[in-house]
């Protein structure tokens, strides 16, 4: 019985061969990536001799840069704040007007004759990066932190109401049609039936755009829009590069500490569990914990 | 058997009846009346605190009666009380500040602000079954947070503009003005009230927005960001378009021929910039995004040192890259942009694609580990066709990205059209400036469309 098996396993029919239309979309697609990929190489002057000595002449500046300059830790800090001020304050300029615009460019809150032109407008905003924003403005508010706001106030509006709208297009209708077949008026339609859909995704946004805006508002100095961005360009400049390893170490710290706690933060809120954070903390101190709901 | 169901009819009796909730305003229309209070304070006081605490005081005592927080004779007159002698000494110091306000006339001028603030917090909590004893004390240290950064504020703004800067300069003492008081009256007012009723109704949101309009206000204070600034200054955008039209589409070189093409050939590098940018930054995060899943990873000292490892990278912004290979491999040269934009994409792809990892089914990883497969094998024929049109798509958006991120990184001098934007830039050839941005800015649309399109059908 078992040898009759073994035979049939044995008998089985040759292997069909491998349909042929796989393996045309692998070299295509293998191609589409090449091309364009040699193009650009071709273009930047890239010789093997360079790639080869690429990493010694980096590590060479890295080493060169550690250890830090620990003496300049204060005025690296004062710079840092002043970028974290300017990415706080744009972050709140770009959540305002956001607000307003993500509402006037969802398709499902305001009629098309408002929304496409809208639309139209937050990406011809987005269109533009920030440096470049920045660059466009200082003619007309001089160099300093005011500048650098703006541009990254704009360009976050720009974004955020992109992402706005999407979130409140992407919501569900049946609390609306209930609000308005109960006589509700459009305001309240908003308060009570999109809002508490789509806020949490939107405040995880403003916080995730101020991730963005800290590293943006870092780089602003460059062109003198306020910041720690000025200080690397020129210590970099002038080859001091402990005083740059120090400006960039602080740099990393406080994004890789900001990310880290905005990122706890926006997972909090997504998931809308009861919190176990310092904020809950303090209010269990302060409230007497509400009662068990009654069965 | 019973008949039909017995249709039974139930009624209220008197005596079962809910009592009717306690008459009450919406909160916060008696926060902002309570503000309005202590900022009408300021205005009639001219200067004089104790004025400035008892018109404010009556103010928030009647805010909080009509609001149904407060019954008793006691109740006012203790928050009356409390904020004329708390904003007595608050006005006294600041009276006393020698050039400006700053940091320790501030922290003495927020002292005072504890009294107020630790009044209404006991009314409040005199009237709520659910506040422990501890809230009034918080009441108290958020009216006198709210004090010390709307001080701060109100220095490096314009409500002491109106005083003669000289003066100040001079290291005389100015007197205050109305407006002083009005708007730090009503700002601290606004907040501190803010941060009691959400202590009241239970909200942690609320003390996150109490204490973000504080931190706001401070750090525009600190940027000399403010209100004033913006709509005195918002005139100048008429400068804006005489400076950059018409935009001048070509200039002559340095050697004095007018030159061809001279925009668009280093818009083309920098699209060389940012494809080889993409594609290598891509390919080296595949591996990186593997060992940084719990799912695909050795071990866990392999897990937290990927993670750490692309944290970091994340860490360091775009221009910052592009500086330091600048300084590594030479000024103006586009093989320290795309060393930049390997960096930048890298971050970001291992980052997108690792969260993307996380999420995958477990089930054909453990088939193929039940078959005997080796890690690679697992990883290459049960992980990978899971994520490839993600990988694709998240490909496509970093390109975008590099797009945007290589017209900026010439401007340190990594090569591509920025090199151009500075170079007309320090020269103040703001028509020159616009052309260039033009050309940016179509670009940027039309890319970012064509890869819009090619990422919906993809996904």
């Amino acid at each position: 019985m078992s040898s009759t098996v073994t035979t049939q396993a044995s008998k089985s029919p040759p292997r069909p061969q491998a349909p042929v239309g796989p393996r045309l979309i692998r070299w295509g697609v293998t191609l589409i990536i090449l091309i364009p990929f040699i193009w650009g190489a071709l273009g930047l002057e890239i010789s093997p001799g360079r790639i080869a000595r690429a990493p010694e002449l980096v590590w060479n500046i890295v080493s060169a840069m550690f250890p830090p300059d620990w003496s300049i830790l204060g005025r690296s800090m004062d710079k840092m704040l002043e970028s974290l001020y300017i990415a706080w304050v744009a972050t709140i300029i770009g959540a305002m007007f956001s607000f307003v615009f993500g509402f006037l460019a969802a398709t499902n809150m305001a009629p098309r004759w408002i929304a496409t032109p809208i639309r139209a407008l937050l990406s011809a905003i987005r269109a533009f990066p920030e440096l470049v924003l920045a660059i466009m403005l200082i003619p007309a508010f001089g160099l300093g932190a005011f500048t650098g706001t703006l541009a990254l106030g704009l360009h976050s509006i720009g974004t955020l109401g992109k992402l706005t709208s999407e979130v409140i297009e992407g919501i569900d209708e049946g609390p609306l049609e209930a609000m308005k077949s109960a006589g509700g008026t459009k305001l309240s339609t908003i308060r009570f039936g999109v809002l508490p859909q789509a806020m949490p995704n939107i405040l995880a946004y403003w916080l995730y755009r101020f991730e963005i805006n800290v590293r943006a508002s870092a780089v602003l100095g460059i062109i003198g829009a306020g910041g720690i961005g000025a200080d690397l360009f020129s210590f970099l400049k002038f080859r001091d590069f402990p005083q740059a390893g120090m400006t960039l170490l602080v740099v990393m710290v406080t994004v890789l500490l900001i990310d880290g706690v905005s990122g706890a933060v926006r997972r909090r809120i997504i998931s809308g569990e009861p919190g176990k954070g310092p904020v809950s903390k303090l209010m269990g101190l302060v409230r007497t914990p509400r009662p068990a709901p009654q069965q | 058997m019973t008949g039909p169901a017995e249709i039974t009819t139930f009624e209220i009796t008197p005596s079962e009846r809910p009592a009717p909730p306690p008459r009450s305003g919406p909160f916060f229309v008696v926060v902002l009346l309570i503000g309005l209070g202590f900022g009408v304070g300021g205005i009639i006081s001219g200067g004089a605190g104790v004025v400035w605490g008892l018109t404010g005081g009556v103010l928030a005592a009647t805010a909080l009666r009509w609001r149904g927080q407060s019954s008793h004779p006691v109740d006012a007159l203790a928050v009356v009380f409390a904020s004329a002698l708390g904003l007595g000494w608050s006005g006294w110091a600041l009276g006393e500040r020698g050039s400006s306000v700053e940091g320790t006339t501030a922290l003495l001028a927020a002292v005072g602000w504890l009294l107020p603030g630790a009044a209404i917090g006991f009314v409040v909590w005199r009237h709520s079954r659910r506040l422990r004893l501890a809230s009034v004390l918080v009441s108290a240290v958020g009216w006198a947070l709210a004090a010390f950064f709307v001080f701060l504020w109100a220095e490096g703004l314009g409500a002491v503009e109106s005083l003669s800067r000289t003066a100040v300069q001079a290291g005389e003492i100015v007197e205050l003005t109305g407006t002083f008081y009005a708007t730090t009256g009503f700002f601290i007012a606004l907040i501190g009230a803010g941060v009691t009723f959400a202590l009241l109704v239970g909200s942690p949101a609320l003390v996150a927005v109490a204490g973000s309009i504080t931190f706001t206000l401070f750090a525009a204070s600190q940027i000399g960001f403010s209100l004033i600034k913006v709509t005195s200054e918002i005139d100048k955008l008429n400068i804006l378009a005489q400076e950059f039209w018409p935009p001048e589409w070509t200039w002559p070189n340095l050697t004095g021929q007018p030159a061809e093409n001279q925009i668009l050939e280093p818009m083309v590098e920098t699209m060389q910039i940012a494809v080889v940018g993409a594609t290598v930054g891509c390919l080296i995060a595949l591996p990186l995004a593997f060992l940084a899943s719990k799912m695909t990873t050795f071990n866990l000292p392999t897990f937290w040192g990927s993670r750490f490892f692309m944290n970091v990278i994340r860490a360091i912004p775009d221009l910052f890259y592009a500086m330091i290979f600048v300084s590594a491999v030479g000024f103006g040269s586009p093989f320290a942009g795309a060393l930049a934009m390997i960096m930048f994409s890298l971050g970001i792809m291992a980052k997108l694609l690792s969260e993307t990892v996380d999420g995958i089914e477990p089930g054909p990883l453990e088939a193929s580990r039940a078959t005997g497969a080796r890690h690679s094998q697992v990883v290459q024929y049960s992980a990978m066709p899971q994520v490839l049109p993600n990988y694709v798509a998240y490909a496509l958006y970093i390109f975008e990205l590099n797009i945007r991120a290589s017209v900026v990184i010439g401007i340190v001098g990594a090569g591509g059209i920025g090199r151009l934007l500075d170079e007309q830039r320090v020269f103040f050839q703001w028509d020159r400036v616009m052309a260039i941005v033009i050309v940016i800015w179509v670009s940027v649309i039309l890319i970012e469309a064509v890869s819009v399109t090619v990422r919906r059908r993809l996904v």
